[in-house]
């Protein structure tokens, strides 16, 4: 017994010791700390918007929450937005506000509106001081989705909380929670089964103690959806939710579906409840509790779709006033007997609505949440403005072009498809800079890559577009069936479509065949048997959506959805289908081997989310499948070798969330780039580890494309638009050595030296500006461990070894960017008593190659990194050359000029000392020729006056500045005649200075203090 | 040997589930720092440094002041042109020579806002004798490196985060939100770049950020402990009459 306890001991402090001694450095995330990213929006069109919830007390401020975007918070009424919950869930179901203290928020993850593309929550979440702060709630981690928090209108301890829980799968975590301590222990006071949730409820404002649920059972598989069963039902609780009683008098017989249930607050008698049922689906009302119900309306616009909408809101102030989620807002004045609509003759708002928030001081004033983001009316919802600044937005896919800045592209649940600059000339890239080029919800939109006219765009089901940008025209080119009997073809909801890496003209689109064009979709030769299960069972789409019926290719399934040519071999192309399998051919799609059965460990019929062909070697792909819609959350990705026929776990623990896209690198083999529901993920060992990108929330990455000028990664995230890493080059040298080393100086992509541009434009605080990349060259340098003792600082060389600037480097552990502007010191131009305008550019240093130091207390590192001028501005070498030379003789100008200015300024402010104890006559005069000499040369008053001579000299240096090239010649002449008004001023300068001597002499013998002037070369050297 | 075996178990349990305190941490911060006492012998503190913008090779030279418990001043020289903010421990007030050489009160939100940024140049060694509660939140990290996060309440409610890295217990960054009438702006100051003065570790390196823009870094050149500092340095100059007057 004893030896064995000996034994273990050993074994624990062998473990002890091995860990502490061998602390070699494995990637982790906070390698990627500098590699931020930036998100470029675009906010014009927002993203699905789940929940909105106001203060009542301070309805200025107001929290929104997004399907796939976050939770965001505005203090001026929706003005502008922040992000207060990027650190935790990007899938909001539900806020409630503790109005008692609306410092204190609920948040419930995961979404409710069941679609086929919802994202999925963590639990419930609690802040205490308006969102700063985030406190996970025990209990509820695997509740997925959380319909509806209520805290107690009198108790901030009791709060309720509706969980209806899994979509995919069975759960025993669904049903009604209470806690009364606010939030350490939970009970479930109702629940029905495993099927069944709780998607609403609502409590009696005026006797808290009465409370109405809404119990759903519904289930989504990958192919089918059902809404309604036995679960389905309508219960009230009068003792705080001790017993139940299920309230179903007047309601329809027979199988319920979804229900929401509304109290209207300002006559808590009023119970509304929108039921969907078997037999007669609607709107009711009950006077009595809900003992019984009236039938009211059962316009489509109540009853359509209720899994996705159902929801509706009561006036606070007037019990007959409803607002109705839906296809599209509508409202009733008369307690829900007749509907109203928003009436505009302008762009209206975007359909599907799903969160409505009436704010309780101003009931005029409505905010509504859609799949287009967030509206607001002033005028009880019947004209709307668009709040434009939420970059919510949902890509499913992106692309580039080879433009200067390169354009995204990019389509989006149900916001079309679109596209936009990865930088803007502006102080960031604004709305209005995004270009529609379809509607619906749009998918893969892919310029053609050698026609800058087509854009190839698609929408749902497979409808498949060429959109010509110069004539504005559209052609469908989606494959039809060209021979009688032929099957119907299937495509999914989001259709693989494909460009081939060879061929410019060559597109492949996947219905459960696969389609391959040679001439932009004009002609389709079908290149493949089904690759699919074709499994009869799951092509019941026709037939989806339980009690209401709701086919729109969503349940499409049994087709392809990902495609990969092989860059390095036209014939071998990958397919992957939503069904599970994994299908490759080499002969250009005269043979196919399903090569699925070959992965081990990988559930049947997984969905193949993407394939990627390897660019380094013809046997190998990447390939990741997603469980996630029968209920499997892990993540599976793999790779292959050889064609197929044996497969590597690339998983690791540090990976979380169920996996989308994975993405090679196109220099360096090892360099992987994987996107999960949670984020992007690196490994730079071929995927033996990765690590997480923190500054990407934990967003769904849907696609990532890589840049082959800019070196930038670009992201499809499902709820934050476009993001960019700008240039990976540092990756592509990041290795284990390097990650060991205390420090290292990485390379960086050739920077350019862009003129800059100007602009004014006043666009008011509630403007979306996306992110633009950070101005000047880019230095890249790791640091083990985050410096802190010591001095850390970056020393910019030219090619001679002269120190062109120094500053301050970033402290972070491992990876650091810094942005240099590539600029000489700003003149000195002296300086003017009045306001004058200021320089603070110096002139462009020279193209080429400099050394960067990093200096880290006594150690140096040493990196190299070039810069080119810009090639888009096609400027000769020779015309580059005269504007240098141009300028520099301004800049030697400005700064001959400063010397004398800021000298005469001197004496007259020394006059001045000396005046102030006494007043000679002999100084007066000096003092006086000083100041008309000074006045001639620097501006007295304010800006609007006249400028001077520095002014002129200032103002060509700048405007030559401006431009590229070769200065006009206006401005080449004209610096010969400001140096000869430079030459005369030197010239009384000098007189002036001949006077000094004099002036002194007077002074010594009355013994004043002299009057000083500074050297020159002392001038140039002080900063 | 049980006995033994026991004893080494404890200590391995002990060195994983050791926590520290609120306690502990200020103290390891103390100690690195050069000590409470060394801590509390300053009086004033002059301290010189630069604005330096690496995207502008522009530098704007400043100069601090600082007099406990709550006095200071900054100037700052750009281009010829004087900025001063100072707080006398009563009134915040400031010279932007770019709108006005006089002297002139700051208005009331960017005095609340300075006093909150700056109000004692101690703070984790005065608190308890400024009135302000603080707190451990619990062990973060600051992009990777280990870090405990304190949550400093002022008497005034204003709440500022601390966090000290977990290995010095050094101040490695502060966190504060500032309200902006309509905009809560977070606010970053990263410090680093620590070096001896007296035999106290000061911050050489100071950077704030905003909103996630880089917004200032900078870099101190000197600092001068305990040297002399008058009073009058600190309150506004007095103007003879007509200070309101402004020239149109």
């Amino acid at each position: 017994m004893k030896k064995r306890y000996l034994t273990i001991l050993f074994l624990v402090l062998l473990v002890v010791f091995t860990y502490g001694s061998s602390k070699k450095i494995v990637l982790n995330s906070s390698a990627f700390n500098g590699l931020k990213a930036r998100e470029i929006g675009p906010a014009v069109m927002g993203g699905r918007i789940t929940a909105i919830a106001g203060v009542n007390g301070n309805p200025d401020t107001l929290y929104v929450g997004a399907a796939g975007g976050g939770l965001w918070k505005t203090l001026n009424g929706g003005t502008s937005f922040t992000p207060v919950f990027d650190e935790w869930t990007m899938s909001i179901g539900s806020i409630a506000i503790d109005q008692k203290n609306p410092k204190t928020v609920w948040v419930g993850t995961g979404e409710t509106n069941m679609r086929n593309t919802v994202s999925i929550g963590t639990g419930l979440y609690k802040t205490e001081d308006g969102g700063r702060i985030w406190q996970k709630i025990k209990g509820f981690e695997n509740s997925e989705r959380i319909a509806k928090i209520i805290v107690h209108p009198g108790n901030s301890k009791i709060v309720y909380v509706a969980v209806a829980g899994h979509l995919w799968n069975d759960s025993k975590d669904r049903g009604l929670y209470k806690t009364a301590d606010g939030g350490k222990t939970w009970k479930k006071i109702l629940y029905v089964d495993e099927k069944t949730g709780c998607i609403d409820m609502d409590i009696d404002p005026q006797r808290p103690s009465v409370i109405y649920a809404a119990m759903w059972q519904f289930r989504r598989k990958p192919y089918f959806f059902t809404s309604g069963g036995k679960g389905s039902n309508l219960y009230r609780s009068e003792d705080g939710g001790k017993t139940w009683k299920m309230i179903r008098k007047g309601l329809p017989k027979g199988e319920l579906g979804r229900i929401s249930i509304t109290i209207a607050p300002s006559r808590p008698g009023t119970i509304y409840a929108n039921v969907e049922a078997s037999k007669k689906s609607g709107l009711y009302v009950s006077y009595d509790m809900g003992e019984n119900w009236k039938f009211k309306n059962d316009s489509m616009f109540i009853t359509m779709r209720p899994f996705y909408f159902s929801r509706f809101v009561v006036d606070p102030k007037n019990f007959r006033r409803l607002y109705f989620t839906g296809l599209m807002l509508s409202t009733s004045t008369n307690g829900g007997k007749t509907l109203s609509f928003p009436f505009s003759f302008k762009g209206g708002i975007h359909p599907d609505i799903h969160a409505i928030w009436i704010n309780p001081n101003n009931t005029k004033q409505v905010f509504v949440g859609c799949d287009g983001g967030v509206y607001r009316s002033n005028n009880y919802g019947k004209q709307f403005e668009f709040l434009s600044n939420l970059p919510v937005s949902q890509f499913y896919h992106v692309d580039y072009d080879l433009e200067s800045p390169y354009n995204v592209y990019g389509g989006l649940q149900d916001n079309g498809s679109w596209y936009g600059p990865s930088k803007s000339y502006n102080r960031g890239i604004q709305n209005k800079e995004w270009i529609n080029v379809g509607g619906g919800d749009g998918f893969y939109v892919i310029p053609h890559p050698k026609d800058s006219d087509i854009i190839y765009y698609s929408w749902q089901g497979g409808e498949f577009m060429r959109y010509n940008r110069r004539t504005k025209e559209t052609k469908s080119i989606k494959p039809l069936p060209t021979k009688k009997g032929e099957p119907k073809y299937r495509f999914n909801w989001n259709a693989g479509i494909a460009l081939s890496p060879g061929d410019s003209d060559t597109i492949y689109i996947g219905a459960q065949f696969l389609f391959k064009s040679t001439n932009r979709g004009d002609k389709w030769v079908k290149i493949s048997p089904d690759l699919t299960t074709n499994n009869p069972e799951k092509l019941q789409q026709a037939r989806s959506g339980g009690l209401t019926k709701d086919n729109t290719t969503a349940e499409n399934h049994c087709s392809i959805v990902t495609i990969s040519e092989s860059p390095l071999n036209k014939n071998l192309i990958w397919v992957g289908t939503d069904d599970g399998n994994l299908q490759i051919t080499r002969d250009g799609g005269e043979n196919w081997e399903n090569v699925v059965k070959n992965i081990k460990g990988l559930p049947p019929n997984t969905w193949c989310s993407s394939v990627e062909t390897s660019r380094f070697s013809e046997g190998r792909a990447y390939v990741t499948f997603d469980g996630h819609r029968t209920g499997d959350m892990n993540t599976f990705v793999y790779t292959t070798d050889d064609y197929g026929k044996t497969w590597k776990f690339l998983t690791t623990d540090s990976i979380k969330g169920y996996s989308h896209i994975i993405r090679e690198d196109l220099k360096n083999k090892n360099l992987l780039f994987l996107g999960t529901e949670f984020g992007l993920y690196i490994s730079i060992d071929r995927g033996e580890n990765w690590a997480k990108v923190k500054s990407v929330p934990n967003v769904g990455v849907r696609d990532i494309k890589i840049h082959p000028k800019t070196n930038d990664i670009i992201l499809a995230t499902h709820g934050r638009g476009i993001m960019i890493i700008d240039d990976i080059t540092p990756l592509r040298a990041l290795n284990s050595d390097i990650l060991n080393a205390a420090a290292f100086v990485l390379p960086s992509r050739v920077s350019y030296m862009s003129t800059p541009t100007s602009f004014q434009e006043f666009p008011g605080d509630g403007e979306f500006f996306g992110q633009n990349p950070p101005e000047g060259a880019m230095i890249t340098y790791y640091l083990k461990k985050r410096h802190i003792f010591g001095t850390l600082k970056i020393q910019v060389l030219d090619k001679n070894g002269k120190i062109i600037q120094e500053f301050p480097g970033t402290k972070s552990k491992g990876i650091n960017r810094i942005y240099w502007g590539m600029r000489l010191k700003a003149p000195k131009a002296g300086n003017a008593p009045g306001l004058s305008p200021m320089i603070s550019q110096g002139p462009m240093v020279a193209e080429g190659e400099y050394t960067i130091k990093l200096i880290k207390n006594k150690k140096t590192f040493e990196g190299k990194i070039k810069l080119l001028p810009d090639p888009k501005e096609a400027h000769t070498k020779e015309e580059r050359a005269v504007r240098h030379k141009a300028v520099m003789k301004l800049y030697g100008m400005l700064e001959n000029l400063g010397f004398i200015a800021d000298n005469t300024g001197s004496l007259i402010k020394q006059i001045k000392e000396i005046e102030k104890k006494k007043k000679y006559k002999k100084l007066a005069q000096y003092k006086k020729e000083l100041t008309g000499f000074h006045k001639s040369m620097v501006q007295y008053g304010g800006l609007m006056t006249e400028p001077k001579l520095r002014g002129e000299v200032l103002g060509l240096y700048s405007s030559i500045m401006m431009y590229g090239g070769k200065p006009t010649d206006s401005q080449l002449h004209n610096i010969d005649v400001l140096k000869f008004k430079i030459d005369n001023a030197k010239k009384r300068y000098k007189m002036l200075m001949n006077k000094l001597n004099s002036i002194n002499n007077y002074l010594k013998k009355k013994h004043i203090k002299e009057l000083k002037i500074m050297e020159i070369k002392k001038y140039k050297e002080k900063k | 040997m049980k006995k033994l075996f026991i004893f080494v178990l404890i200590i391995l349990i002990g060195g994983f589930v050791y926590s520290e305190t609120l306690e502990s941490i200020l103290n390891k911060n103390y100690e690195t720092r050069g000590g409470l006492e060394k801590l509390k012998s300053i009086k004033t503190m002059y301290s010189e440094g630069k604005m330096v913008n690496s995207q502008q090779n522009a530098e704007i030279s400043m100069k601090m002041w600082f007099k406990v418990p709550n006095k200071f001043r900054t100037a700052v020289n750009f281009m010829g042109k004087k900025i001063v903010q100072a707080y006398d421990g009563e009134k915040a007030w400031w010279i932007m020579s770019f709108i006005s050489p006089k002297p002139q009160l700051m208005p009331e939100k960017q005095a609340k806002d300075l006093k909150d940024m700056q109000s004692s140049f101690l703070p984790l060694v005065d608190y308890k004798k400024e009135g302000n509660k603080l707190e451990l939140v619990g062990k973060t990290d600051v992009d990777g490196t280990e870090a405990y996060k304190l949550k400093m309440t002022k008497k005034d409610g204003k709440v500022i985060y601390f966090y000290l890295d977990a290995d010095s217990g050094i101040e490695l960054k502060t966190e504060m939100f500032i309200n902006r009438g309509g905009e809560e702006l977070k606010v970053e100051t990263i410090f680093s770049d620590y070096k001896q003065v007296d035999g106290i570790y000061f911050p050489f390196y100071i950077e704030t950020k905003s909103a996630g823009m880089n917004s200032g870094k900078i870099t101190l050149t000197k600092i001068e402990l305990n040297k002399q500092m008058n009073d009058s340095l600190f309150t506004m100059p007095e103007e003879p009459k007509e200070t309101t007057k402004i020239k149109k």
